[in-house]
Protein backbone atom coordinates (compact mmCIF):
# COMPACT_ATOMS: atom_id res chain seq x y z
CA UNK A 1 0.00 0.00 0.00
CA UNK A 2 1.03 3.30 -1.53
CA UNK A 3 -0.31 6.35 0.77
CA UNK A 4 0.63 10.33 0.08
CA UNK A 5 -1.04 13.04 1.86
CA UNK A 6 0.95 16.30 1.03
CA UNK A 7 1.55 20.15 -0.12
CA UNK A 8 4.23 21.89 -1.55
CA UNK A 9 5.32 24.95 -2.61
CA UNK A 10 8.07 26.98 -4.90
CA UNK A 11 8.63 29.93 -2.48
CA UNK A 12 4.86 31.41 -1.54
CA UNK A 13 2.99 30.17 -4.80
CA UNK A 14 1.69 26.63 -3.56
CA UNK A 15 1.55 24.29 -5.96
CA UNK A 16 0.07 21.21 -4.21
CA UNK A 17 -2.38 22.17 -1.55
CA UNK A 18 -3.21 18.94 -0.08
CA UNK A 19 -2.80 16.15 -2.38
CA UNK A 20 -4.23 12.66 -0.74
CA UNK A 21 -4.30 9.13 -2.48
CA UNK A 22 -3.59 5.54 -1.82
CA UNK A 23 -2.30 2.93 -4.06
CA UNK A 24 -2.66 -0.51 -4.04
CA UNK A 25 0.03 -1.90 -6.93
CA UNK A 26 -0.62 -1.76 -10.28
CA UNK A 27 0.12 1.17 -13.00
CA UNK A 28 -1.76 4.42 -11.99
CA UNK A 29 -1.51 7.37 -14.76
CA UNK A 30 -1.33 10.40 -13.48
CA UNK A 31 -2.92 13.12 -15.75
CA UNK A 32 -3.14 16.35 -15.11
CA UNK A 33 -2.63 19.69 -17.42
CA UNK A 34 0.79 21.36 -18.11
CA UNK A 35 1.74 23.06 -14.99
CA UNK A 36 -0.25 21.49 -12.43
CA UNK A 37 2.48 20.11 -10.48
CA UNK A 38 2.78 16.28 -11.64
CA UNK A 39 6.18 16.84 -11.80
CA UNK A 40 6.06 18.87 -8.73
CA UNK A 41 4.51 15.90 -7.14
CA UNK A 42 6.65 13.03 -8.34
CA UNK A 43 9.98 14.58 -7.46
CA UNK A 44 8.07 14.92 -3.53
CA UNK A 45 7.57 11.35 -3.45
CA UNK A 46 11.09 10.83 -4.59
CA UNK A 47 12.55 12.66 -2.10
CA UNK A 48 13.93 15.09 -4.22
CA UNK A 49 11.77 18.39 -3.87
CA UNK A 50 10.91 19.38 -0.07
CA UNK A 51 7.19 19.42 0.82
CA UNK A 52 4.75 19.10 4.50
CA UNK A 53 2.90 16.22 4.98
CA UNK A 54 3.91 12.43 4.47
CA UNK A 55 4.81 9.69 2.33
CA UNK A 56 3.98 6.01 3.46
CA UNK A 57 4.59 2.86 1.49
CA UNK A 58 4.21 -0.49 2.89
CA UNK A 59 3.06 1.15 6.38
CA UNK A 60 6.88 2.76 6.47
CA UNK A 61 6.89 6.13 7.22
CA UNK A 62 9.23 7.73 4.57
CA UNK A 63 9.62 11.48 5.21
CA UNK A 64 12.87 11.93 7.14
CA UNK A 65 14.43 8.84 5.85
CA UNK A 66 18.38 9.27 4.55
CA UNK A 67 18.59 9.57 0.96
CA UNK A 68 19.94 5.98 0.66
CA UNK A 69 17.40 4.36 2.43
CA UNK A 70 15.03 6.43 0.47
CA UNK A 71 16.38 5.16 -2.61
CA UNK A 72 16.20 1.52 -1.92
CA UNK A 73 12.38 2.26 -1.78
CA UNK A 74 11.78 4.93 -5.04
CA UNK A 75 12.93 5.07 -8.14
CA UNK A 76 12.29 8.22 -10.54
CA UNK A 77 12.62 8.48 -14.13
CA UNK A 78 13.33 12.10 -14.73
CA UNK A 79 11.86 14.17 -17.53
CA UNK A 80 14.94 15.83 -18.13
CA UNK A 81 17.66 13.89 -18.47
CA UNK A 82 21.15 14.26 -17.92
CA UNK A 83 24.28 13.46 -20.82
CA UNK A 84 26.77 12.02 -18.95
CA UNK A 85 30.35 11.23 -20.37
CA UNK A 86 30.36 7.61 -18.98
CA UNK A 87 29.78 4.30 -21.39
CA UNK A 88 25.74 3.43 -20.85
CA UNK A 89 27.05 0.38 -19.20
CA UNK A 90 28.34 1.96 -15.96
CA UNK A 91 25.21 4.68 -16.19
CA UNK A 92 22.92 1.71 -16.08
CA UNK A 93 24.94 -0.21 -13.44
CA UNK A 94 24.23 3.22 -11.07
CA UNK A 95 21.15 1.83 -10.38
CA UNK A 96 22.77 -0.77 -7.93
CA UNK A 97 24.26 2.33 -6.12
CA UNK A 98 21.80 2.39 -3.12
CA UNK A 99 22.44 -1.38 -2.23
CA UNK A 100 26.16 -1.67 -2.88
CA UNK A 101 29.36 -0.08 -3.20
CA UNK A 102 30.61 -2.36 -5.18
CA UNK A 103 28.91 -4.26 -8.14
CA UNK A 104 28.53 -8.41 -7.21
CA UNK A 105 28.84 -10.75 -9.98
CA UNK A 106 24.87 -11.54 -10.50
CA UNK A 107 24.09 -7.66 -10.05
CA UNK A 108 26.86 -7.60 -13.24
CA UNK A 109 25.24 -10.17 -15.17
CA UNK A 110 21.47 -8.46 -14.31
CA UNK A 111 22.67 -5.20 -15.91
CA UNK A 112 23.51 -7.09 -19.12
CA UNK A 113 20.29 -8.98 -18.78
CA UNK A 114 18.32 -5.51 -18.10
CA UNK A 115 19.79 -4.03 -21.14
CA UNK A 116 19.31 -6.80 -23.38
CA UNK A 117 15.85 -7.24 -22.90
CA UNK A 118 15.26 -3.37 -23.46
CA UNK A 119 17.68 -4.18 -26.53
CA UNK A 120 20.79 -1.47 -25.53
CA UNK A 121 22.99 -4.19 -25.26
CA UNK A 122 24.70 -2.76 -28.49
CA UNK A 123 24.91 0.47 -26.75
CA UNK A 124 27.18 -0.65 -23.45
CA UNK A 125 30.32 1.03 -24.66
CA UNK A 126 28.69 4.00 -25.79
CA UNK A 127 28.95 7.11 -23.82
CA UNK A 128 25.87 8.89 -23.03
CA UNK A 129 26.64 11.86 -24.11
CA UNK A 130 26.36 10.82 -27.40
CA UNK A 131 23.16 8.76 -27.91
CA UNK A 132 20.18 9.65 -29.05
CA UNK A 133 16.96 11.10 -26.92
CA UNK A 134 15.62 7.94 -27.54
CA UNK A 135 18.89 5.91 -26.57
CA UNK A 136 19.52 7.71 -23.76
CA UNK A 137 15.66 7.28 -22.00
CA UNK A 138 16.72 3.64 -22.66
CA UNK A 139 19.43 3.69 -20.75
CA UNK A 140 18.26 5.81 -17.85
CA UNK A 141 14.56 3.08 -18.25
CA UNK A 142 17.63 0.27 -17.41
CA UNK A 143 19.28 2.02 -14.68
CA UNK A 144 15.50 2.58 -12.95
CA UNK A 145 14.92 -1.63 -14.07
CA UNK A 146 18.46 -2.37 -12.43
CA UNK A 147 17.65 -0.12 -9.40
CA UNK A 148 14.45 -2.61 -8.87
CA UNK A 149 12.37 -0.77 -5.96
CA UNK A 150 9.01 -1.35 -5.20
CA UNK A 151 7.95 1.88 -6.21
CA UNK A 152 8.35 2.99 -9.87
CA UNK A 153 7.95 6.83 -10.89
CA UNK A 154 7.64 7.68 -14.43
CA UNK A 155 8.04 10.91 -15.40
CA UNK A 156 6.76 11.80 -19.33
CA UNK A 157 8.78 8.48 -20.30
CA UNK A 158 7.57 8.21 -23.78
CA UNK A 159 8.37 11.25 -24.92
CA UNK A 160 11.27 10.04 -27.46
CA UNK A 161 10.36 7.00 -27.46
CA UNK A 162 9.71 4.97 -31.19
CA UNK A 163 6.52 2.66 -31.34
CA UNK A 164 8.32 -0.50 -31.16
CA UNK A 165 10.29 0.37 -28.24
CA UNK A 166 6.79 1.45 -27.13
CA UNK A 167 5.22 -1.98 -26.87
CA UNK A 168 8.59 -3.15 -25.09
CA UNK A 169 8.73 -0.40 -22.79
CA UNK A 170 4.77 -1.13 -21.79
CA UNK A 171 5.36 -4.86 -21.47
CA UNK A 172 7.65 -4.40 -19.05
CA UNK A 173 6.03 -1.90 -17.29
CA UNK A 174 3.29 -4.91 -16.58
CA UNK A 175 5.89 -6.88 -15.60
CA UNK A 176 6.62 -4.67 -13.14
CA UNK A 177 3.14 -4.39 -11.80
CA UNK A 178 2.57 -8.16 -11.82
CA UNK A 179 5.79 -8.84 -9.47
CA UNK A 180 4.07 -6.40 -6.88
CA UNK A 181 5.31 -3.05 -7.49
CA UNK A 182 3.31 0.56 -8.00
CA UNK A 183 4.51 1.66 -11.53
CA UNK A 184 3.23 5.75 -11.49
CA UNK A 185 3.39 7.32 -15.09
CA UNK A 186 2.76 10.61 -16.09
CA UNK A 187 2.34 11.29 -19.93
CA UNK A 188 1.20 14.44 -21.40
CA UNK A 189 0.15 11.70 -24.36
CA UNK A 190 -2.83 10.59 -22.93
CA UNK A 191 -3.90 7.96 -25.18
CA UNK A 192 -0.26 6.42 -23.95
CA UNK A 193 -1.06 6.94 -19.91
CA UNK A 194 -4.55 5.53 -20.55
CA UNK A 195 -3.39 2.09 -22.26
CA UNK A 196 -0.83 0.90 -19.73
CA UNK A 197 -3.12 1.76 -16.68
CA UNK A 198 -5.27 0.48 -14.03
CA UNK A 199 -5.92 3.22 -11.95
CA UNK A 200 -5.63 7.10 -13.15
CA UNK A 201 -5.51 10.25 -10.64
CA UNK A 202 -5.99 13.37 -12.06
CA UNK A 203 -4.47 16.50 -10.77
CA UNK A 204 -6.49 19.82 -10.85
CA UNK A 205 -5.73 22.70 -8.92
CA UNK A 206 -3.01 21.66 -6.50
CA UNK A 207 -5.50 18.18 -5.56
CA UNK A 208 -6.61 15.33 -6.32
CA UNK A 209 -9.93 15.89 -8.76
CA UNK A 210 -10.61 12.24 -9.87
CA UNK A 211 -9.15 8.79 -8.42
CA UNK A 212 -10.46 5.49 -10.11
CA UNK A 213 -9.81 2.86 -11.99
CA UNK A 214 -9.54 3.35 -16.07
CA UNK A 215 -13.08 2.19 -16.73
CA UNK A 216 -14.46 4.34 -14.16
CA UNK A 217 -12.12 7.48 -16.02
CA UNK A 218 -13.51 6.65 -19.01
CA UNK A 219 -17.23 6.00 -18.54
CA UNK A 220 -17.37 9.23 -16.28
CA UNK A 221 -15.44 11.08 -19.27
CA UNK A 222 -13.43 12.58 -16.59
CA UNK A 223 -10.90 13.19 -19.16
CA UNK A 224 -12.98 14.61 -21.86
CA UNK A 225 -13.96 17.62 -18.98
CA UNK A 226 -10.47 17.58 -18.01
CA UNK A 227 -8.54 18.40 -20.93
CA UNK A 228 -11.34 19.30 -23.57
CA UNK A 229 -9.91 16.17 -25.50
CA UNK A 230 -12.46 14.13 -27.50
CA UNK A 231 -12.42 10.36 -26.88
CA UNK A 232 -12.51 7.63 -29.47
CA UNK A 233 -11.88 4.06 -30.16
CA UNK A 234 -9.59 2.69 -32.91
CA UNK A 235 -9.61 -0.75 -33.54
CA UNK A 236 -9.97 -1.52 -29.40
CA UNK A 237 -7.70 1.23 -28.29
CA UNK A 238 -8.80 4.19 -26.81
CA UNK A 239 -7.30 7.36 -28.11
CA UNK A 240 -7.53 10.78 -27.69
CA UNK A 241 -7.20 14.35 -30.06
CA UNK B 1 42.42 -2.44 -24.20
CA UNK B 2 40.97 -2.84 -21.63
CA UNK B 3 39.31 0.16 -19.10
CA UNK B 4 40.78 -1.60 -16.10
CA UNK B 5 44.32 -2.27 -17.49
CA UNK B 6 44.55 1.09 -18.80
CA UNK B 7 43.60 2.90 -15.70
CA UNK B 8 46.23 0.17 -13.77
CA UNK B 9 48.84 2.00 -15.78
CA UNK B 10 47.97 5.48 -15.86
CA UNK B 11 47.72 5.45 -12.12
CA UNK B 12 51.35 4.28 -11.93
CA UNK B 13 52.25 6.31 -14.53
CA UNK B 14 51.10 9.26 -12.31
CA UNK B 15 52.82 7.93 -9.25
CA UNK B 16 56.39 7.01 -10.93
CA UNK B 17 56.03 11.14 -12.76
CA UNK B 18 55.41 12.13 -9.43
CA UNK B 19 58.54 10.12 -7.76
CA UNK B 20 60.39 11.66 -11.01
CA UNK B 21 59.16 15.24 -10.62
CA UNK B 22 59.97 15.00 -6.28
CA UNK B 23 63.35 13.51 -7.56
CA UNK B 24 63.97 16.34 -9.74
CA UNK B 25 63.38 18.92 -8.11
CA UNK B 26 65.62 17.84 -4.75
CA UNK B 27 68.60 16.86 -7.29
CA UNK B 28 68.35 20.61 -9.44
CA UNK B 29 68.18 24.14 -8.37
CA UNK B 30 69.54 27.54 -8.71
CA UNK B 31 73.20 26.12 -6.92
CA UNK B 32 74.08 22.80 -9.27
CA UNK B 33 75.19 20.16 -7.18
CA UNK B 34 77.61 17.54 -7.90
CA UNK B 35 76.06 14.16 -7.60
CA UNK B 36 78.79 13.31 -4.40
CA UNK B 37 77.52 16.82 -2.70
CA UNK B 38 73.62 15.84 -3.29
CA UNK B 39 73.77 12.68 -1.59
CA UNK B 40 76.56 13.74 1.22
CA UNK B 41 74.48 16.66 1.86
CA UNK B 42 71.56 14.36 2.02
CA UNK B 43 72.64 12.03 4.42
CA UNK B 44 74.69 14.20 6.53
CA UNK B 45 78.06 13.25 5.59
CA UNK B 46 80.91 14.96 7.41
CA UNK B 47 82.33 18.38 5.59
CA UNK B 48 79.11 18.45 3.59
CA UNK B 49 77.39 21.19 5.88
CA UNK B 50 76.79 23.55 3.16
CA UNK B 51 75.12 21.19 0.57
CA UNK B 52 73.42 19.75 4.17
CA UNK B 53 72.07 23.09 4.52
CA UNK B 54 70.91 23.34 0.75
CA UNK B 55 68.84 20.41 0.77
CA UNK B 56 67.24 20.63 4.16
CA UNK B 57 66.53 24.23 4.46
CA UNK B 58 66.28 25.00 0.56
CA UNK B 59 65.05 22.11 -1.46
CA UNK B 60 63.15 19.63 1.05
CA UNK B 61 60.83 22.26 1.64
CA UNK B 62 60.30 23.59 -1.41
CA UNK B 63 59.33 20.38 -2.63
CA UNK B 64 57.76 19.52 -0.02
CA UNK B 65 55.57 22.44 -0.62
CA UNK B 66 55.12 21.81 -4.34
CA UNK B 67 53.72 18.60 -3.61
CA UNK B 68 51.28 19.66 -0.95
CA UNK B 69 50.04 22.84 -2.84
CA UNK B 70 49.93 20.79 -6.18
CA UNK B 71 47.38 18.20 -4.15
CA UNK B 72 44.95 21.24 -2.58
CA UNK B 73 44.52 23.29 -5.63
CA UNK B 74 43.99 19.81 -8.11
CA UNK B 75 41.67 17.95 -5.26
CA UNK B 76 40.25 21.41 -5.00
CA UNK B 77 39.93 22.32 -8.35
CA UNK B 78 38.37 18.59 -8.79
CA UNK B 79 35.84 18.82 -6.10
CA UNK B 80 34.28 21.94 -7.03
CA UNK B 81 34.10 21.06 -10.73
CA UNK B 82 32.11 18.05 -9.88
CA UNK B 83 29.64 19.59 -7.27
CA UNK B 84 28.58 22.69 -9.56
CA UNK B 85 29.30 20.67 -12.73
CA UNK B 86 30.60 23.42 -14.01
CA UNK B 87 34.35 22.79 -16.22
CA UNK B 88 35.24 26.43 -15.50
CA UNK B 89 35.25 25.87 -11.70
CA UNK B 90 38.41 26.26 -9.55
CA UNK B 91 39.49 27.61 -6.11
CA UNK B 92 39.10 31.12 -7.01
CA UNK B 93 35.10 31.00 -7.92
CA UNK B 94 35.11 30.29 -4.18
CA UNK B 95 36.49 33.42 -3.30
CA UNK B 96 39.83 31.55 -2.10
CA UNK B 97 42.09 34.08 -3.97
CA UNK B 98 40.16 37.60 -3.27
CA UNK B 99 39.45 36.70 0.00
CA UNK B 100 42.98 35.89 1.19
CA UNK B 101 44.34 38.58 -1.35
CA UNK B 102 42.12 41.11 0.40
CA UNK B 103 42.80 39.82 3.85
CA UNK B 104 46.88 39.75 3.20
CA UNK B 105 46.66 43.32 2.09
CA UNK B 106 44.54 43.98 4.80
CA UNK B 107 47.02 42.85 7.34
CA UNK B 108 49.64 45.06 5.62
CA UNK B 109 48.21 48.05 5.82
CA UNK B 110 47.26 47.56 9.65
CA UNK B 111 50.40 46.40 10.63
CA UNK B 112 53.10 46.47 8.23
CA UNK B 113 55.76 44.68 10.12
CA UNK B 114 53.65 41.67 10.92
CA UNK B 115 55.02 39.01 7.71
CA UNK B 116 54.96 36.19 10.08
CA UNK B 117 51.26 36.47 10.08
CA UNK B 118 50.58 36.74 6.23
CA UNK B 119 50.00 33.07 5.71
CA UNK B 120 47.79 32.85 8.52
CA UNK B 121 46.03 36.13 7.48
CA UNK B 122 45.50 34.37 3.71
CA UNK B 123 44.12 31.19 5.11
CA UNK B 124 41.58 32.96 7.32
CA UNK B 125 40.49 35.23 4.90
CA UNK B 126 40.21 33.23 2.10
CA UNK B 127 38.08 30.68 3.83
CA UNK B 128 35.95 33.69 5.75
CA UNK B 129 35.26 34.61 1.50
CA UNK B 130 34.09 30.82 1.03
CA UNK B 131 31.82 30.94 4.22
CA UNK B 132 30.43 33.99 3.35
CA UNK B 133 29.72 32.69 -0.38
CA UNK B 134 28.20 29.17 0.94
CA UNK B 135 25.96 31.41 3.40
CA UNK B 136 24.74 33.15 0.54
CA UNK B 137 24.18 29.53 -1.84
CA UNK B 138 22.95 27.91 0.95
CA UNK B 139 19.84 30.17 1.96
CA UNK B 140 19.38 29.55 -1.81
CA UNK B 141 19.12 25.49 -1.28
CA UNK B 142 22.60 25.16 -2.15
CA UNK B 143 21.63 25.35 -5.78
CA UNK B 144 25.34 24.91 -8.58
CA UNK B 145 24.18 28.18 -9.86
CA UNK B 146 23.58 30.50 -7.11
CA UNK B 147 27.34 28.69 -5.89
CA UNK B 148 28.61 30.16 -9.11
CA UNK B 149 27.13 33.48 -9.04
CA UNK B 150 27.49 34.50 -5.46
CA UNK B 151 31.21 33.28 -5.89
CA UNK B 152 31.79 35.62 -8.77
CA UNK B 153 29.97 38.42 -6.79
CA UNK B 154 31.56 38.57 -3.69
CA UNK B 155 35.00 37.41 -5.24
CA UNK B 156 34.57 41.09 -7.18
CA UNK B 157 33.45 42.86 -3.87
CA UNK B 158 36.81 41.54 -2.52
CA UNK B 159 39.35 42.63 -5.82
CA UNK B 160 37.42 45.89 -5.33
CA UNK B 161 38.55 46.07 -1.25
CA UNK B 162 42.22 45.18 -2.62
CA UNK B 163 41.76 48.10 -5.24
CA UNK B 164 40.32 50.61 -2.46
CA UNK B 165 43.46 49.43 0.50
CA UNK B 166 46.18 49.72 -2.67
CA UNK B 167 45.08 53.22 -3.43
CA UNK B 168 45.03 54.09 0.71
CA UNK B 169 48.31 52.85 1.18
CA UNK B 170 50.75 51.85 -2.12
CA UNK B 171 53.56 50.83 0.41
CA UNK B 172 51.52 47.58 1.14
CA UNK B 173 50.72 46.94 -2.01
CA UNK B 174 54.56 46.65 -3.00
CA UNK B 175 54.57 43.83 -0.37
CA UNK B 176 51.28 42.55 -1.87
CA UNK B 177 52.12 42.04 -5.38
CA UNK B 178 55.05 39.50 -3.92
CA UNK B 179 51.33 37.43 -2.30
CA UNK B 180 49.47 37.91 -5.37
CA UNK B 181 52.45 36.44 -7.72
CA UNK B 182 52.53 33.69 -5.77
CA UNK B 183 55.75 30.97 -5.50
CA UNK B 184 57.54 28.77 -3.20
CA UNK B 185 60.62 30.94 -2.30
CA UNK B 186 60.92 31.31 1.20
CA UNK B 187 58.80 27.93 2.42
CA UNK B 188 60.47 26.77 5.76
CA UNK B 189 59.18 22.71 6.77
CA UNK B 190 58.03 24.06 9.81
CA UNK B 191 55.67 26.35 8.39
CA UNK B 192 54.13 23.16 6.47
CA UNK B 193 52.81 21.20 9.05
CA UNK B 194 49.43 22.39 9.78
CA UNK B 195 48.58 22.88 5.97
CA UNK B 196 50.12 19.48 5.70
CA UNK B 197 47.19 18.21 7.97
CA UNK B 198 44.09 20.41 6.88
CA UNK B 199 45.30 19.14 2.77
CA UNK B 200 45.78 15.59 3.60
CA UNK B 201 42.73 15.63 5.92
CA UNK B 202 40.78 16.82 3.16
CA UNK B 203 42.25 14.28 1.11
CA UNK B 204 41.07 11.57 3.16
CA UNK B 205 37.42 13.52 3.17
CA UNK B 206 37.24 13.27 -0.96
CA UNK B 207 38.19 9.94 -1.14
CA UNK B 208 35.52 8.84 1.19
CA UNK B 209 33.21 10.41 -0.84
CA UNK B 210 34.14 9.71 -4.09
CA UNK B 211 31.56 6.99 -4.91
CA UNK B 212 28.32 9.78 -4.17
CA UNK B 213 30.49 12.74 -6.21
CA UNK B 214 30.64 10.35 -8.87
CA UNK B 215 26.63 10.73 -9.10
CA UNK B 216 26.57 14.13 -9.52
CA UNK B 217 27.26 13.87 -13.44
CA UNK B 218 23.34 12.46 -13.38
CA UNK B 219 22.66 16.14 -12.36
CA UNK B 220 20.96 17.09 -8.63
CA UNK B 221 17.65 14.65 -9.21
CA UNK B 222 18.84 11.20 -10.18
CA UNK B 223 21.78 11.84 -7.41
CA UNK B 224 19.69 12.14 -5.33
CA UNK B 225 16.54 9.41 -5.81
CA UNK B 226 20.34 7.12 -6.22
CA UNK B 227 20.28 7.76 -2.28
CA UNK B 228 22.95 11.04 -2.40
CA UNK B 229 22.22 13.49 0.25
CA UNK B 230 22.83 16.08 -2.63
CA UNK B 231 23.13 19.35 -0.70
CA UNK B 232 24.79 17.88 2.44
CA UNK B 233 27.81 16.10 -0.37
CA UNK B 234 28.16 19.35 -1.90
CA UNK B 235 28.20 21.15 1.46
CA UNK B 236 31.19 19.03 2.53
CA UNK B 237 33.00 18.94 -0.72
CA UNK B 238 32.80 22.85 -0.98
CA UNK B 239 34.47 23.05 2.72
CA UNK B 240 36.66 20.12 1.95
CA UNK B 241 38.16 22.04 -1.28
CA UNK B 242 38.08 25.65 0.27
CA UNK B 243 39.68 24.58 3.50
CA UNK B 244 42.60 22.63 1.25
CA UNK B 245 43.10 24.97 -1.25
CA UNK B 246 42.89 28.16 1.45
CA UNK B 247 45.89 25.25 3.59
CA UNK B 248 47.85 25.94 0.29
CA UNK B 249 47.40 29.49 -0.30
CA UNK B 250 48.34 31.04 2.86
CA UNK B 251 52.25 29.37 2.32
CA UNK B 252 52.67 29.67 -1.69
CA UNK B 253 50.40 32.90 -2.32
CA UNK B 254 48.28 33.29 -5.40
CA UNK B 255 49.00 30.46 -7.76
CA UNK B 256 46.21 29.89 -10.59
CA UNK B 257 45.67 27.09 -13.18
CA UNK B 258 46.52 24.56 -11.74
CA UNK B 259 43.21 24.13 -9.69
CA UNK B 260 41.46 24.68 -13.00
CA UNK B 261 43.60 22.18 -15.99
CA UNK B 262 44.84 19.34 -13.60
CA UNK B 263 41.32 18.36 -12.83
CA UNK B 264 40.32 17.93 -16.63
CA UNK B 265 43.52 16.10 -17.31
CA UNK B 266 42.76 13.51 -15.03
CA UNK B 267 38.73 13.03 -16.41
CA UNK B 268 40.43 13.08 -19.44
CA UNK B 269 42.97 10.17 -18.32
CA UNK B 270 40.76 7.95 -16.13
CA UNK B 271 37.91 8.41 -18.22
CA UNK B 272 34.88 8.92 -15.37
CA UNK B 273 36.29 6.46 -12.07
CA UNK B 274 35.60 9.20 -9.74
CA UNK B 275 37.83 7.30 -6.89
CA UNK B 276 40.63 7.24 -9.52
CA UNK B 277 40.19 10.51 -10.48
CA UNK B 278 40.17 12.35 -7.34
CA UNK B 279 43.71 10.19 -6.67
CA UNK B 280 45.26 11.10 -10.03
CA UNK B 281 44.31 14.81 -9.94
CA UNK B 282 46.18 14.98 -6.77
CA UNK B 283 49.75 13.21 -8.49
CA UNK B 284 49.24 15.36 -11.68
CA UNK B 285 48.86 18.55 -9.43
CA UNK B 286 52.04 17.82 -7.45
CA UNK B 287 54.12 16.85 -10.16
CA UNK B 288 52.82 19.81 -12.26
CA UNK B 289 53.90 22.14 -9.82
CA UNK B 290 57.22 20.78 -9.14
CA UNK B 291 58.66 20.68 -12.70
CA UNK B 292 56.86 24.28 -12.81
CA UNK B 293 58.73 25.19 -9.66
CA UNK B 294 62.06 23.56 -10.83
CA UNK B 295 61.77 25.82 -14.20
CA UNK B 296 61.43 28.60 -11.93
CA UNK B 297 63.93 28.50 -9.94
CA UNK B 298 66.89 27.12 -11.99
CA UNK B 299 65.76 28.57 -15.99
CA UNK B 300 67.24 32.11 -15.28
CA UNK B 301 68.95 31.57 -11.94
CA UNK B 302 69.77 33.36 -9.94
CA UNK B 303 66.64 35.11 -10.92
CA UNK B 304 63.30 33.49 -9.89
CA UNK B 305 60.56 33.55 -12.57
CA UNK B 306 56.83 33.23 -11.13
CA UNK B 307 56.01 29.60 -10.98
CA UNK B 308 52.46 30.74 -12.52
CA UNK B 309 54.40 31.28 -16.18
CA UNK B 310 55.63 27.54 -16.13
CA UNK B 311 52.02 26.08 -14.46
CA UNK B 312 51.05 28.07 -17.74
CA UNK B 313 53.79 26.51 -20.08
CA UNK B 314 53.86 23.24 -19.41
CA UNK B 315 49.97 22.62 -18.62
CA UNK B 316 48.54 24.61 -21.30
CA UNK B 317 49.83 22.64 -24.19
CA UNK B 318 48.57 19.20 -22.68
CA UNK B 319 45.16 20.54 -21.57
CA UNK B 320 44.85 21.67 -25.00
CA UNK B 321 46.09 18.54 -26.77
CA UNK B 322 43.20 16.72 -24.27
CA UNK B 323 40.63 18.66 -25.42
CA UNK B 324 41.15 18.37 -29.01
CA UNK B 325 41.30 14.87 -28.79
CA UNK B 326 38.48 14.46 -27.13
CA UNK B 327 36.24 16.86 -29.65
CA UNK B 328 38.31 14.52 -32.30
CA UNK B 329 37.16 11.10 -30.63
CA UNK B 330 32.99 12.97 -30.36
Amino acid sequence: MFEVSLSASYGKRKILDGVQFSLTGGITALLGRNGCGKSTLLNCIAGVLPYTGSVKLNGDVLDGLPARERAKRIGILPQILPSPDLPAEEVVSFGRSPFSTRLSKDEKENVLSVMQKLGIEALRERRVSTLSGGERQKVFFAMLLVQDTPLVLLDEPTTYMDLPFKSVFFDVLKELAGKGKTVILVSHDLSDGMQAADHVLLLEDGGISFAGTRAECLEGEVVERAFGARRYTAEGVVLFR
Amino acid sequence: MTTKKRNFIVFFGAAALLLAAVFFSLRFGSVSLTPDEFWGGMFFKEGYKTYTSIFYSSRLPRTLGAVLAGIAFSQAGTLLQRVTDNPLASPSILGINAGAGFAVLLMLVCFPLAYSLLPLAAFVGALAATFLILGVARSAGMSRVVIVLAGVALSALFQAGISFLSVVDPDALASYVDFSVGGLHGVKTEDLLLPAIIILICLAAAQLLSRRLALFCLGDTLAQSLGVSVKRVRLVSLIAAAASAAAAVSFTGLIGFVGLIVPHCARALVKGNMRLELCLAPMLGASLLLFADLLARTLFAPTEIPVGVFTALLGVPFFLGLVLRRKHHV
